[in-house]
């Protein structure tokens, strides 16, 4: 049975080879092929089916097997996967036309009502990437009834904002319907659970070059000896070898009312961006002095600390492993210039629902910024509680054809806008992953995801039989 | 009140006496060699409670010595020596403390480089970069002995100084010298393993820090404080447990007291009751023979009780037979005297008849012409004189007739007020004066009580035939009422007064010599006396004693 190539797949193979020929000599002539069963040793907890909370780059990349966003930006472009089209009608009307015949998991046709009822969920669950739909004209009502039939989207915008195609490649904004018991299914390259996914013959963009791909949860010594044995083909959430965007940014949120006057500076003066990342973020990491990664840092105005007189309680996010690292790293620097903080872990559904409730001294909150650095400011804003300067901010952005120019403003706005919100940047982050010798994996995309159904197995002495 | 105690009584409680002697001074001195013995045996406890403990503290800083030393000397400090001498990354180095730390069984753990830079930590691993001049002064401090120190701990409430057993050793990698300061916390697992260990209650105490302790134990405690560098390690030991048995043992002592008592009281009573029934037995046969009553008195009893009860009844037997014959004498005698009245009263008229009878037989025979005039005379004489035998005759049968009281309770002075006032008019130069005390309830026979006073009140009269004042007073006196009658007559000489409750004895010449006696066996029939007395010439006072009724319980 001949299976569906798109041909955004076909360029990829076509790309692999062109990479992977160099070495192959070296190699002894390894390649891509279809089929095979891979093992993927993931080090960290079961990922959660709520495409809102599986925003760290590894969980995204676990997520987007069984549930994809419409599409994948990459350096290249934009690929796209559950959409069969993006068409910028007008610079102010986006038009979205999803592939046909999509079916989640449980075999219920996915629709375009759903979709947008998916991305709603930014709203009604207070994520700071409702952000991405600042631009719409009329924002979560235009969002709900952006449906046009079975299979086609419409969303006005209120301003030209060219990027938003691109934003809806999000993770976040995986489209997922309700599976009962709290769960969620989407559409994606692979189906199955429980840690055998098969692959989908019925991805629009095309199966994956894997027939099999089995997820082994574990810690992380575990995963680094089974890619060391050979048992597993990948490891993500482990070792870093494989090098990409860091667009996993890390901030130190907090609530001007309650830490006293002049927080921002107590903050920047004990700390040390680059020993933090240095000795308590996993790699890799790299510091983040201003709202986006890229920005220049921007002086900070002088002042004079007052630290409140009771504790603060600084929560953190316990299922990022660098969390509780970076947290107690700044809770003894904050008690070094006289603040009493205590740290409290809790879930990232417990983290987020504390920031939508305000309910919080200070919080370390990591977010999935957006490859674009327009989209990213707005979620960086909102996640900094300024969100009401989105409308002032955002459509002179937007009004820049260009990307690279967009791109520029924003950060320079970024940098300019660094010391207004309840927001300290600290870092940015990339996905830990690290290859078997005998796979092969696309550059990872341009939020720094790895997109795994592209992953493959090159077996000595054969040659590639074909492309998707 | 003692006096009041029957023997029986007295003497049960005597026993109780003897036998609570000896226990009120055994209690005292066991209770106070007992609580000597267990505070002695605390004591012991406590002393050897401290020596075990530091002996473990010295013995845990020799093995965090040890372990310090040991990790000095790895093969992973070796190799971070290396990294570090050849200008690694800081940041590989970081995690190391933490995985050693464990699996050497310490809870503080730091490497630290010559300046005092933190190259990783396990307790704090946020400290790492930075320097911390405590560990790294005790570095420098030359000694090869743990030493008590306070380091700084991530804890849920925030950064915490916290006290440990610290020990530090160099490690030398060419003209590199790190420093490996490890140690224990001194927390509560810490506590609680020496709570284990001693068997007391652990708290530790270091200046401005909580306490930490095993458990609180409720008072009463002993305490013992050991120094911990500038803290204390604080044993303490309950007492509870020797209170307890200490008053185990009092409750024990008091309830063989208490047994002691009851049963010497038992026991008393059961002797005092062998001893006491034949004292009883003659206290109430010495009762009966008080009433008349010469039934001799039967008791089980030896010795000198026995011999007295023999010696009663002999006596009782002997007294018996001699107031018979006493009796008897004085019955002989009171119907001779009796006689001799009763034959002096009937003497008296016969005289008279027989003169009158003689004077007509002479004048019948003499023819004489007075005969006529003589007979009514002597016929007159002689009837009066048959009058005065019957009225003899009638009052004697009423003294030998008086019947039986028909009793019924009543208020004396009540009575008093109403005999007297269905009492005629007193002749005229006669007063009576009434002063009746109330509350004097009697139970008489009203009639015969009514006899009695107005008996009283005649005579008295009689004895004032130029007139005076009759005093009527009624008066409680213990358990009797007191009725007084009295007059100011000549009053009776002291030589007659023992003679004047006897029938036809009497001191006036137209008295039966009755009255008194009959009133004074009225006053016999219902317990009580009828007694007279006075200063001669100064009046006559009879005094009527009755006894009075008993309120009901």
């Amino acid at each position: 049975m001949s299976p569906a190539v798109p041909r955004s797949r076909l360029t990829f193979s076509a790309l692999t080879l062109a990479l992977t020929l160099p070495a192959a000599g070296a190699l002894g002539a390894s390649r891509p092929h279809f089929g095979g069963t891979a093992t993927l040793a993931y080090a960290g907890a079961a990922a959660p089916t709520d495409p809102l909370l599986a925003d760290p780059p590894a969980v995204a990349a676990l997520l987007q097997l069984t549930a994809s966003s419409l599409c994948r930006a990459d350096a290249q472009g934009t690929t796209l996967e559950l959409a069969r089209a993006l068409v910028q009608d007008s610079p102010t009307q986006l038009s979205i036309v999803l592939a046909p015949g999509l079916r989640a998991s449980a075999g219920a046709p996915l629709t375009a009502l759903d979709v947008a009822t998916a991305w709603a969920r930014t709203f009604t669950e207070a994520s700071p990437y409702r952000a991405l739909f600042a631009p719409l004209r009329g924002g979560e009502r235009a969002l709900r009834g952006a449906a046009r039939g079975r299979e086609r989207l419409s969303l006005p915008l209120a301003f030209p904002w060219p990027d938003l195609a691109r934003s809806l490649c999000h993770p976040a904004l995986a489209v997922t319907v309700p599976a009962g018991f709290g769960a969620r299914r989407g559409v994606g390259p692979f189906v199955g659970s429980k840690g055998a996914l098969l692959a989908s013959r019925a991805f629009p963009a095309g199966r994956p070059f894997l027939d099999r791909l089995e997820v082994a949860v574990g810690d992380e010594r575990t995963a680094a000896r089974q890619l060391g044995l050979g048992r597993a083909q990948l490891s993500l959430n482990g070792e870093a070898q494989v090098e990409g965007p860091l667009r996993f940014a890390t901030y130190l949120l907090f609530r001007p009312g309650r830490v006293g006057k002049d927080f921002r500076t107590s903050v920047e003066q004990a700390l040390d961006r680059a020993d933090l990342v240095r000795l308590f973020v996993r790699a890799p990491a790299a510091p983040m002095p201003a709202l986006l990664p890229g920005a220049v840092e921007p002086s900070h105005a002088p002042g004079l600390p007052e630290p409140p007189e009771g504790p603060l309680s600084l929560v953190y996010d316990t299922t990022l492993d660098s969390q509780r690292g970076v947290a107690e790293r700044l809770a003894l620097k904050l008690h070094d210039r006289g603040y009493d903080v205590r740290l409290l872990g809790v879930s990232r559904a417990q983290l987020r629902e504390r920031w939508a409730k305000g309910d919080y001294d200070l919080m370390l909150h990591a977010v999935l910024l957006p490859s674009e650095d327009g989209p990213a400011l707005a979620v960086a804003l909102t996640l900094a509680g300024q969100e009401a300067l989105l409308p002032r901010e955002l459509p002179p952005i937007g009004a820049l054809p260009d990307l690279t120019a967009r791109d520029a403003l924003a950060l320079e706005r970024a940098s300019a806008l660094s010391d207004l919100g309840a927001a300290v940047p600290l870092y940015v982050q990339g996905v830990r992953l690290k290859l078997g010798p005998n796979v092969v994996l696309p550059p990872l995309d341009a939020l720094g995801v790895p997109d795994l159904s592209n992953a493959s197995l090159a077996l000595e002495g054969q040659l590639l039989t074909g492309g998707r | 009140m003692l006096a009041r105690l029957r023997l029986r009584t007295r003497l049960a409680l005597a026993f109780a006496l003897v036998a609570l002697a000896p226990l009120a001074v055994l209690v005292p001195w066991s209770s106070a060699h007992l609580r000597s013995a267990l505070q002695a045996e605390l004591d012991a406890r406590t002393e050897h409670a401290v020596a075990t403990t530091q002996a473990a503290i010295d013995q845990r800083g020799q093995d965090v010595r040890r372990a310090v030393d040991a990790l000095a000397q790895s093969a992973a400090i070796e190799q971070l020596a290396r990294d570090v001498h050849r200008g690694a990354d800081l940041a590989t180095a970081a995690p190391l403390a933490e995985r050693l730390m464990g699996s050497r069984g310490l809870t503080v753990l730091a490497i630290l480089d010559d300046s005092g830079r933190t190259l990783s930590s396990g307790h704090l691993p946020a400290r790492v970069g930075d320097r911390d001049p405590a560990l790294l002064a005790l570095a420098h401090s030359g000694t090869t002995q743990a030493r008590f120190l306070e380091v700084e701990i991530q804890a849920q409430s925030g950064l915490a100084q916290v006290p440990a057993l610290v020990s530090a050793a160099p490690v030398d990698y060419g003209d590199l010298r790190l420093w490996v300061v490890g140690g224990e916390r001194l927390d509560a697992t810490w506590a609680q393993s020496l709570a284990q260990l001693t068997g007391a209650s652990v708290a530790l105490q270091f200046p401005d820090q909580p306490a930490v302790s095993t458990s609180l134990l409720a008072p009463p405690r002993v305490e013992r404080a050991l120094p911990l560098g500038a803290g204390t390690v604080t044993l303490s030991f309950s007492r509870a447990a020797i209170d307890r048995a200490e008053r185990s043992v009092r409750w024990a002592f008091f309830a063989i007291s208490l047994l002691a008592l009851a049963g010497a009281a038992l026991l008393g009573a059961l002797i005092a009751r062998r001893i006491t029934r034949p004292v009883e037995a003659l206290s109430e046969g010495a009762r009966r023979v008080s009433q008349g009553d010469w039934t001799e008195v039967r008791a089980e009893a030896t010795g000198e009780v026995g011999a007295l009860v023999q010696a009663f009844n002999q006596m009782t037997s002997e007294l018996s037979r001699t107031t018979h014959r006493l009796v008897a004498a004085e019955r002989v005698a009171a119907w001779q005297e009796i006689a001799k009245g009763l034959a002096h009263e009937l003497k008296n008229p016969l005289t008279p008849i027989q003169m009158s009878l003689e004077t007509l037989l002479a004048a019948h025979g003499g023819r004489s012409p007075l005969f006529e005039q003589m007979f009514d005379e002597s016929a007159a004489a002689m009837l009066e004189e048959v009058e005065r035998l019957r009225r003899t005759i009638d009052a004697f049968s009423r003294f030998a007739r008086l019947p039986k009281p028909e009793r019924a309770t009543f208020e004396l002075a009540d009575w008093a007020r109403q005999a007297l006032s269905l009492y005629a008019a007193p002749p005229a130069g006669i007063s009576l004066s009434l002063s009746l005390s109330p509350g004097l309830a009697v139970s008489a026979d009203r009639d015969q009580l009514t006899q009695v006073l107005i008996n009283l009140i005649k005579n008295a009269e009689e004895a004032m035939p130029e007139g005076g004042r009759i005093d009527v007073r009624a008066r409680r006196d213990g358990a009797q009422a007191i009725l007084e009658v009295e007059d100011q007559g000549p009053g009776i000489p002291p030589e007659k007064r023992a003679r004047i409750f006897e029938p036809y004895f009497t001191t006036k010449s137209q008295g039966t010599g009755l009255g008194l006696a009959i009133c004074a066996r009225i006053a016999q029939e219902h317990g009580g006396a009828l007694a007279v007395d006075g200063a001669p010439g100064a009046g006559a006072r009879f005094t009527l004693t009755l006894p009075l009724v008993q309120p009901a319980a």
